[in-house]
This record gives structure tokens, sequence and C-alpha cells, in this order.
């Protein structure tokens, strides 16, 4: 946990560098997948997180506190990757960015396909209300169903939902309305839903053949991350 | 009582407890009475949690290398600003 701001702040402007490697710790990985939502590779997203950085460092003694730390940083960083993909979007010919979607973001069918699930698909009746319970390792599983959700929206759901900013932060942030906001989100977190299904869907198929004695309805085994299962009951 | 669309359309809003008193009222009781909508609900909640520890577990961590030249820049902007 970092401390609060009214803690923190001053201890930056101070120069102590525990502050500065405690937010460098806690952020750069939000960070990474916020700039993520907007630009075509890790790398260019590395790029931004970096330079997003350093103007912080730069812009620290002018930070007004009018947001919280957190949301002023992470304002930088959108910035800035909205400006690199546009940059990136002219240099490139569109069929050379290979893979992008209409809005941008990745074909989840290419990262399915190479992310090393089976690619049967389960038998019938597996989505049916009453269905047992179905399941996804934490780790990989949420983030590659992410990149099926449209750019705009999984920005959004990235800055509630992961990095837990309020709504009013994120309007802010994004420069848009509430009502847009509320949209966007909602949208969003009805496309993770169905990308988790699809995805889901395929992890117990490739269980039950890896696993023949594992029980139906198992939240199957943790691979270091928690297990979250989606209890159909 | 609400139609199950119109519990879905509120599910993000009651998922962040922004419903009013009685929007929530209606919702609760349509939940109660209706498995589809009581499991969809259960995947929203446990997605958000999901969502929720994958920001706590932090992602990616910076490269040694990035991180050690970040630290010096600070270091150094507050030797020059000091
Ligand atoms: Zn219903």
């Amino acid at each position: 946990m970092l401390p609060a701001d009214s803690d923190l702040v001053p201890a930056l402007l101070r120069g102590e560098e525990a502050a500065f490697a405690s937010i460098l710790d806690a952020w750069s990985g939000g960070l990474q997948r916020v700039a993520r939502s907007y630009v075509r590779t890790n790398e260019i997203a590395d790029e931004v997180v970096q330079d997003t950085w350093r103007a912080v460092i730069a812009g620290l003694p002018r930070f007004e506190g009018r947001s919280s730390l957190k949301t002023w940083i992470f304002t930088i960083a959108a910035n800035r990757a909205r400006t690199r993909a546009k940059r990136e979007a002219r240099a490139v010919p569109m069929s050379a960015v290979g893979g992008g979607g209409p809005d941008g973001g990745l074909d989840p069918d290419r990262l399915r396909g190479g992310g090393g699930w089976l690619v049967t698909d389960a038998p019938e009746g597996i989505d049916s209300p009453e269905a047992e319970t179905i399941a996804w390792e934490a780790s990989g599983v949420v983030e590659e169903a992410l990149a099926a959700v449209p750019e705009r929206q999984r920005t959004v759901l990235l800055l509630r939902d992961v990095e837990g900013l309020s709504s009013e932060d994120v309007c802010n942030l994004l420069e848009i309305s509430h009502s847009n906001q509320r949209v966007l989100l909602h949208r969003g977190r009805a496309k993770l839903r169905s990308a988790l299904a699809t995805t889901c869907r395929r992890c117990r198929t490739r269980r039950s053949s890896h696993e023949p004695h594992q029980p139906a309805d198992a939240v199957v085994r943790g691979g270091g991350r928690a297990i979250v299962g989606l209890a159909r009951r | 009582m609400l139609s199950c669309e119109e519990v879905g359309e509120r599910s993000s809003a009651w998922l962040d407890d922004e419903l009013g008193w009685w929007e929530g009222r209606l919702v609760n009781f349509h939940i109660k009475r209706c498995a589809m909508c009581r499991s969809v609900y259960e995947q929203y909640r446990s997605m958000k949690q999901s969502l929720a520890e994958l920001g706590e577990g932090g992602g990616a961590a910076l490269d040694p290398e990035v991180r050690s030249g970040l630290m010096a820049e600070f270091r150094g902007s507050v030797d020059r600003d000091g």
C-alpha cells in the first residue's frame, strides 16, 4: 500500500528516492497496460511509460494536486499514448497493421490461436444457466480476454476496474461525459464477460483432456495466482 | 417487475452500487427470483474482482535498466532544483 498523497507528494518534492521508487514499482505495470490499450506493441507501450516517468520527474514541482497524483500520472500516460498511436497510424500503412480491428483493438482470435488453448470446441450445453462452475486462471486469461474489448471501452475498464480510479477521475482524464463513461464501462464489461465465457470453455476443454480425474465442477489449481471461479448457482 | 433486459442494462450500475434505493430494490427483487440474471450478475462480480486483482498484482515490472535510469534522473532533478 502506498501512503496517501498528502504524505507522498511532499516526500517526492523533498527528493526522497524511496518515495519515487514506490510509485515507480506500484504504477508502472498499470501505466503499461493503459498505454498498451492505445498503441500496437509492448515495446511502444514501454517507451510511453518511460516518457511518462520522465515527464513526471520534470513536472513534479508544478503538480498542483487538483487531481490525485495517480490520476495526474495516468493522464500524462494516456495523452502520450494517444499522441503516439496517432503518429504510428500515420506512419504505418493500414495493411501492415494486421490484426487491428476497426476500433484498433487486437484481434482476439489471433491471440487465442497462439495462446496454447486447445482449439476444440466444448460440448454443447455447457453455457446453459444451470451449468456447473466455470473457471479461469486469473493470470493471463483475463488479460488475454481484455484484448477482445474495443479500445475506448478497454481504456475505461482498465482505469475503473483495474486501476480503481473514480468515475469522476476517468471522465476528466479521458475528457468524456459521465453518461459516455457509463456506457463505455457497461459495454466493456459486457464484452469482457462474453470474451471470458468463450475463453473459459476452451480452458475447460483443455483441462479435462489433460486431467481426466478432475471433477467437472472443480475450480482448478493455482499456478501461483488466485483462480477466479464463475459460480453458477 | 423489471424484465431481464432492464436488469441487464442496470447490471453495471448495480455492480458499482450506483443505483438509487428504489431501483436497487427492483433489481434485487428480480435477481432473487431469476436464476439467469443471478448467474450473469455473479459473473460480473467475479470478473470485477479479478480485474481488481490484476491491478493489485501490479503487472509487468519495469526493466531493471530503465528503472535505475529513471531513479538516476529523479536524483538529478532534485540536485538541480534543490
Ligand atoms: Zn432475469
